[in-house]
């Protein structure tokens, strides 16, 4: 990773609202380096900090700790107008008073461009989001996927360094959003622009990015790429928010004598699994481990697999079926265990409810989460 | 599916359907009769009457007299000599005119750039904190007019407080001379219209959507560009509204040019007072009304359209 090639660098920065016992901190210690013409997404629930992210970024808020870097230069003393930084708003935010050219060209015009070159990038952008036929609508008269198209364009006109995405897809509905963001990564690619998008939708981040910063309450958890994020996530809260993860709870667990980054789980029967780990995991309270349910399978024999339970609940979903399975040693409902499996052709019903089946998944499948994060 | 909405649109509305329609329409006239009438009666009466009396003769002690005649709405105009009877234009007239309407343009202008940062600051106050605010605009309502004006003579008087104030800092020698002048009355009447103009102000900033400003400023605008290409085009209907409702009552005003213009800084509102009272004039007063009337509205329609052309057309 180049210094040169980084578009945005965020180091340290806090932002803490109110004061004394009313204090808010919104972003804790936060440090990201976003590369250029990357797409970057800023996943986390809402209320999780990744809009003021986003709002330190752009100029609206100013950190309280820490800077902000647009490639090599700090920017965090700059309001909004002086940084080459545009935004897609979350309702996108276009002027009713204005045509949607007028929308467009509005950076542009407030940039001092000469008036012929206004139009002609106005035309350019319209044609980037084929929206040709409506320029001189007003923006109220537009649907929401227009008006999307419309905020993209305004955003892009200027050709700034950066464009910011504020959960931009949400107002959209879900067919509506589908199309935009394969929209979205096609107009990444045509403008060579690096697009730090927020939302709270962890499909949309994973099928859309680059790499991911997932982040919670404030704090910075993991940041990678989309596989990364999803076949290795370091922390319970990124394994659980990003797709569908069974926990279980390791009490029996102990570190390999010969390799420190492998760890021994013993599961039923006295059958166990080597699992790679993080050097420095500490074992003391137990540890947790994450499967995704569909790297998991069922087996007839219950008694010779690592997990053996009940089926309580079966659900069909075309191309898979999910199977709800009580485990044995585990009498508390909330943890059951999810097992997804794949249909395959001309197999039928093969597992029903109330069946006792064994469950095996293999060790690379296994994430060792450290408790003590 | 063209085919289908097609006939659909094409249906003739059923005889059910329009009854209730009809019902309906009938209904809102009722309701809305008591208040027509008393529209009717308080506004339209009046005016049918001073239309009547302007074109009446003036009764020797005030009154009319039932007999057709021109010679009142001619004064409004244009006056004989009194030496050698030559047609003159009525040039004291014209200037009580032309004086109305400069101060209340004034008036007009100050209102809006006092204003306009008032209604800004009091919009973007937390939600809690607003209708304190707008509590503490309204307060000088609560006072008579007259008692208000009289509290500003104190003010702005000789020996008033600026003067003394002014005096003993040194900054000036003698007392600044600004009751019954111009001065006097524009600042009367700036003062008492202010809530006018904030309260109308205050109601379309605070439904302006405060991310637009923020697109603004991340499009390059400069705070001033926000101001002038996104705020006031956005804001124009309150700006709009504010104007009239200070504007009507300026040039029309009565006590505040009475009471702080003296005798040379009259206005079209004494004008006809003037008529009514010691002139005994009736229908000169009531031409001179009809005329206020007029200018009024020909003011309003001009200030509106001009508006309008530069960019009102948001807000439905």
């Amino acid at each position: 990773m180049k210094e040169s090639n980084i578009a945005i660098k965020v180091d340290g920065a806090s932002k803490v609202y109110g004061k004394g016992k009313n204090a808010f901190c919104a972003l804790n210690n936060i440090s990201l380096d976003i590369l250029d013409n990357e797409f970057f997404t800023l996943l986390g629930p809402s209320g999780c900090g990744k809009t003021t992210l986003l709002r330190l970024i752009a100029g609206f808020e100013n950190p309280t700790q820490g800077s902000i870097l647009l490639h090599g230069e700090e920017i965090s003393h700059l309001p909004p107008n002086l940084r080459s930084v545009n935004t897609v708003f979350q309702n996108y935010a276009l002027f009713p008073h204005m045509t949607v050219s007028e929308n467009i060209g509005f950076g542009l015009e407030m940039q001092n461009k000469p008036k012929e070159e206004i139009k002609q990038t106005v035309d350019k952008m319209l044609a980037l989001v084929h929206m040709q036929e409506l320029k001189d609508r007003r923006t109220d008269e537009l649907s929401g996927g227009q008006q999307q198209r419309v905020a993209l364009a305004r955003a892009l006109a200027p050709h700034p360094k950066v464009l910011l995405l504020d959960e931009s897809l949400s107002a959209l509905d879900y067919k509506l959003r589908k199309e935009m963001q394969i929209e979205l990564k096609r107009l990444q690619h045509a403008t060579g622009i690096t697009f730090i998008f927020v939302t709270h939708d962890q499909e949309e981040a994973l099928t859309m990015s680059d790499r991911i910063a997932v982040i919670n309450e404030g704090k910075l958890l993991q940041v990678g790429s989309p596989h990364e994020i999803y076949n290795k996530p370091k922390d319970h809260f990124v394994a659980s928010f990003v797709g569908d993860t069974n926990f279980l709870e390791m009490s029996s667990a102990s570190k390999s004598d010969s390799d420190k980054e492998v760890i021994l789980l013993e599961f039923n029967h006295g059958q166990t699994l080597r699992v790679p780990c993080e050097k420095d995991i500490v074992l003391n309270d137990g540890i947790s481990i994450a499967i995704r349910p569909e790297k998991t399978r069922l087996t007839e024999n219950a008694d010779s697999s690592l997990l053996a339970g009940k089926i309580l609940d079966v659900s069909f979903f075309g191309t898979d079926t999910h199977y709800t399975i009580a485990l044995n040693h585990n009498s508390d409902e909330a943890s059951n265990f999810l097992v997804r499996m794949q249909n395959a052709s001309n197999q039928g019903e093969q597992y029903v409810v109330g069946d006792r089946v064994g469950v095996a998944f293999s060790a690379e499948d296994v994430q060792v989460i450290d408790n003590s994060r | 599916m063209d085919k289908n909405t097609q006939s659909i649109v094409e249906l003739p509305e059923s005889e059910l359907e329009r009854s209730k329609t009809k019902q309906r329409t009938i209904r809102n006239y009722l309701l809305s009769t008591p208040a027509l009438i008393v529209l009717m009666v308080a506004a339209s009466g009046p005016l049918l009457i001073m239309l009547f009396y302007s074109f009446m003769q003036a009764g020797d002690y005030g009154g009319v007299v039932w007999e057709f005649s021109t010679k009142g709405w001619f004064q409004v105009f244009m006056r004989y000599d009194i030496f050698d009877g030559t047609l003159l234009p009525a040039d004291a007239h014209l200037s009580i005119f032309w004086r109305s309407i400069k101060l209340s343009v004034i008036t007009t202008i100050i209102c809006l750039v006092l204003g306009f940062p008032t209604a800004y600051f009091i919009a973007t106050r937390p939600r809690e904190q607003r209708n304190l605010w707008l509590f503490i605009v309204t307060v000088p309502f609560w006072t008579n007019l007259l008692i208000r004006t009289f509290a500003l003579m104190q003010i702005i008087r000789n020996n008033g407080v600026v003067n003394n104030l002014l005096l003993s800092t040194g900054l000036i020698d003698e007392p600044l001379r600004i009751m019954y002048t111009e001065t006097a009355v524009t600042i009367g009447m700036a003062y008492v219209y202010l809530p006018l103009m904030v309260l109308p102000l205050y109601a379309t900033i605070e439904r302006l959507d405060f991310k637009l400003l923020e697109a603004a400023y991340d499009l390059y605008a400069s705070r001033f560009q926000v101001l002038k290409r996104v705020i006031i085009p956005l804001v124009k209907p309150g700006l709009i509204a504010g104007s009239i409702l200070v504007f009507i009552p300026s040039i029309g005003a009565y006590v505040t040019p009475r009471m702080l213009g003296g005798g040379k800084s009259l206005m079209l509102g004494n004008l006809i007072e003037l008529q009514f009272g010691q002139g005994r004039n009736w229908p000169l007063g009531a031409s001179l009304s009809l005329t206020l009337l007029v200018i009024v509205g020909v003011a309003m329609i001009y200030y509106v359209r001009s508006a309008g052309r530069s960019g009102a057309s948001y807000g439905h």
